[in-house]
């Protein structure tokens, strides 16, 4: 078993989480030195695939070098990118590999969106939100005290 | 120069705390009845500004031409930019520096995406190492340089395709600086 589950390798998608990206995902496709990796998304936030007929994501970010302090990485690789690997060969990589599916599918990014949700709730709905707390916690009060009742007898 | 471009560069972001620019410096000693087609020079400046760079031109054509800009005019001044600002690069410098008690010289590697990259982070080595600021270096040659003819280790080691290395024992740092407390309630985790 490796102490160290992520590294710092062609393909690996890290988020930046610091400057004026911050919250952006990206994948580092070279690194140059000890503190700092090339870094794309690539930059094209949507287009249509003619192709295929449909939106497809870029990651918004262009490519830029990056300071490893202003990244963490994933559980994700992007298989295939090399050194020289141009930013449309690495847009249609993140394609063919579901990239931003399976990144969206996980705990990280669902509570991303969540908190950003969170950030940006009116008085109104964080009162909702506050109401459906106590219910909820009326709820799992009272089944708890049912199982206490049961159990004493 | 073919590495460079002048005028108009390429895209790709500037680093935010970059701080020198590349000029190409073109001058001469002015017509005169002794001379009257004197020859052109042209000098690589690495200076934050023109105006630096214009007097790092007469600095070294005073000791390599012996032209004073009293008898000499600068013909242009142009910032260059080099051509693939977005490739990660090997850059040699050769540097003369005077210390406290003579002048050496020096070889130097960085690696960096952009020739001015390169030279500021020499800056800041020089300045670290030798107690060497920018008025006691002389640059004379920064170039790029391809990855067999690198000699430094700490820059060979990034010549590798399958590059791979973990971010071990990482720092939390809030992502804007206003969020930053002096006291937090829960202790830090380096692995992330």
């Amino acid at each position: 078993e490796m102490v160290f589950r992520r590294f710092v390798e062609l393909g690996r998608v890290a988020v930046v989480n610091y400057g004026p990206d911050a919250g952006k995902l990206c994948v580092i496709v070279d690194v140059i030195d000890q503190n700092r990796a090339l870094v794309d998304g690539p930059f094209r936030e949507t287009r249509e695939d003619k192709k295929q007929g449909k939106l497809v994501e870029g990651l918004g970010m262009s490519r830029q070098a990056v300071n490893f302090k202003r990244l963490v990485l994933t559980d994700l690789v992007v298989k295939g990118v090399g050194n020289g690997t141009r930013s449309g060969t690495l847009e249609a990589m993140l394609h063919d590999q579901n990239i931003l599916e399976r990144w969206n599918k996980t705990a990280w990014a669902k509570k991303l969106i969540a908190k950003k949700a969170r950030a940006q709730l009116n008085d109104f709905q964080r009162f909702h939100a506050t109401a459906l707390r106590r219910q909820r916690a009326a709820i799992v009060r009272r089944k708890y005290k049912e199982i206490v009742a049961e159990q004493r007898k | 120069v073919s590495e460079c471009v002048s005028i108009r560069g390429i895209m790709g972001k500037r680093a935010e705390n970059a701080q020198m620019r590349l000029y190409h410096v073109v001058g001469r000693e002015c017509p005169s009845e002794k001379n009257p087609e004197p020859k052109l020079c042209r000098m690589k400046i690495f200076a934050p500004n023109k105006v630096v760079a214009r007097s790092r031109f007469w600095y070294f054509m005073k000791r390599l031409r012996r032209v004073k800009k009293a008898v000499g005019e600068i013909v242009s001044v142009n910032e260059v930019f080099d051509r693939s600002p977005l490739v990660a690069k090997n850059y040699a410098v050769w540097v003369r520096y005077y210390s406290r008690s003579g002048q050496h010289n020096l070889y130097k590697e960085f690696r960096d995406t952009h020739p001015t990259g390169a030279i500021d982070q020499m800056y800041a080595d020089m300045a670290s190492r030798h107690r060497a600021d920018f008025s006691r270096i002389n640059v004379i040659k920064a170039s790029r340089i391809p990855s067999n003819l690198c000699r430094r280790p700490n820059v060979k080691q990034f010549h590798d395709g399958h590059i791979k290395f973990p971010l071990p024992h990482r720092i939390q740092r809030p992502s804007e600086k206003k969020f930053k407390t002096v006291f937090k309630a829960s202790r830090p985790n380096t692995m992330f």
